[in-house]
């Protein structure tokens, strides 16, 4: 999209948190995994359970080693023939290669289809509704992680609630050919936003990205991944590790949001690896920060749970913050 | 003139005990397969990464044989990778854990014994 037709950052963020809001997805990556063990193989290698998974439904899951850490966490849809795993672009190649390296005498095929497609986002309150008008789908079709397929304005379309920026948000997947005419007519009523206003809400509402947040120093019960965790699925690559560290209250840090003021210490004081401080000692690291479209900057860190509600200060200057826990709703 | 002793080499192919060969003959005969064979094989997933299976049928296509005590293992290739040096074991008795997969590929082990990591 061009920038030129970007508002304000304060109506972009409104866009998102008030209204209806199209983005670009340039992060995400698209693997189509095929044949008739998929379903099994993907059960077995991620953290929730994808035993059930029919035609139209999809799960949000963790690809963890088998140390419990994040290698990725995939949206996983299926697609009726095929599964269509929705990754981090970064990630593509890793979670590829590490279905690949699992597959023994299973009929499973991975590719890597991210240049074939465009995707584009919707957020905001109105993005659900504005979903179903668009694909005739009803509430019903469209789950927390369901997909519908459906002609957008003359564009074949893959369309998928995955949620990216909190309940209710959806991804249009469509040939890259496409992908302008996708976003004329999402547009409608919408507001084009960029990524500062869209990293800004993401970070707000602690919502973690692939390495800034979801890499190997960290396993998903600190990410605040549990909603994509069965405990009762079985085995999976690192369930031993991750089950104990639910079942004995072993999880040390937890991701957690921390906001600070505009004042002599601004986000430029305040950088990405930065210690943050409490009670006179570091309790956290921070992973990412952004300027907030209405004043002051927000952060993410990943902090000890003793001070997940407390005020701490960060970066070299020790500019206070408050932090509090992730709300990822709407 | 001095020798030195080269460290044994880790033995290549999978061996299954004697104990544990009756265990599976039993196990067929109890299963209605009397005439079938022992595949041992890997797949992906438990809590380390691979799980060890046991299945009670013919070789298939690219398996690797191996006779022993009477019976016949059957190995597909992409397993054999992982299992070169193992010794299927038969842990009896009221604290027994029936079939055991003494590997020496394997750096972790889950807690039930069926999943590796190498």
């Amino acid at each position: 999209m061009a920038l030129s037709r970007l508002a304000p950052q304060l109506d972009q963020y409104r866009a998102l948190t008030e209204g209806l809001a199209v983005v670009d997805r340039p992060n995400v990556g698209l693997l189509r995994v095929e044949g008739k063990d998929s379903v099994d193989l993907l059960d077995r290698l991620s953290t929730n359970d994808l035993a059930a998974l029919a035609p139209g439904l999809g799960a949000s899951t963790v690809l963890t080693t088998n140390k419990g850490r994040v290698i990725d966490l995939p949206t996983v849809v299926h697609m009726g023939d095929y599964l269509l795993v929705l990754c981090s672009k970064d990630a593509a190649a890793r979670v590829s290669e590490w279905i690949d390296f699992y597959t023994f005498a299973e009929d499973v095929v991975v590719s890597d289809v991210t240049d074939q497609y465009s995707i584009a986002g919707i957020a905001g309150p109105l993005a659900l509704a504005t979903a179903q008008r668009l694909t005739g789908a009803t509430a019903a079709d469209l789950p927390p992680y369901g997909v519908v397929e459906a002609d957008v304005a003359g564009v074949k379309a893959i369309v998928v609630r995955t949620d990216f920026l909190g309940t209710g948000t959806l991804d249009f997947i469509v040939a890259g050919s496409d992908g302008q005419a996708m976003r004329d007519a999402l547009a409608g009523d919408a507001e084009f936003v960029g990524p500062e206003a869209l990293e800004a809400v993401r970070i707000e509402r602690g919502i973690p990205a692939f390495a800034s947040e979801l890499n190997e120093d960290h396993n998903p019960l600190e990410a605040g991944l549990i909603d994509s965790i069965s405990f009762n699925k079985g085995c999976y690559i690192g369930q031993e590790v991750v089950a104990r560290l639910n079942t004995y209250d072993k999880v040390q840090r937890r991701l957690a949001v921390l906001n600070w003021p505009t004042g002599p210490v601004s986000a430029k004081s305040v950088s990405i690896g930065d210690d943050v401080n409490g009670d006179g000692k570091v309790i956290g690291a921070i992973t990412s920060v952004a300027a907030h479209p209405s004043g002051g900057f927000v952060g993410l860190a990943y902090v000890r749970r003793a001070y997940e509600n407390a005020e701490v200060a960060i970066g070299p200057a020790g500019a206070i913050a408050a932090l509090k826990p992730p709300d990822t709703g709407a | 003139m001095t020798t030195t002793s080269r460290p044994a080499r880790k033995p290549l192919t999978i061996s299954i005990s004697e104990e544990a060969a009756d265990h599976i003959r039993v196990f067929a005969a109890k299963s209605g397969k009397p005439d079938k064979d022992l595949r041992v094989s890997v797949k992906g997933g438990g809590c380390s990464g691979l799980t060890y299976t046991l299945d009670l049928e013919s070789a298939g296509e690219d398996d690797k044989t191996i006779e022993q005590h009477g019976l016949r293992l059957h190995v597909p290739k992409k397993s054999y990778v992982f299992l070169a040096g193992t010794v299927l074991e038969y842990s009896g008795g009221l604290n027994g854990k029936g079939f055991v997969f003494n590997n020496p590929n394997a750096k972790t082990t889950c807690g039930c014994g069926t999943s590796f990591s190498v």
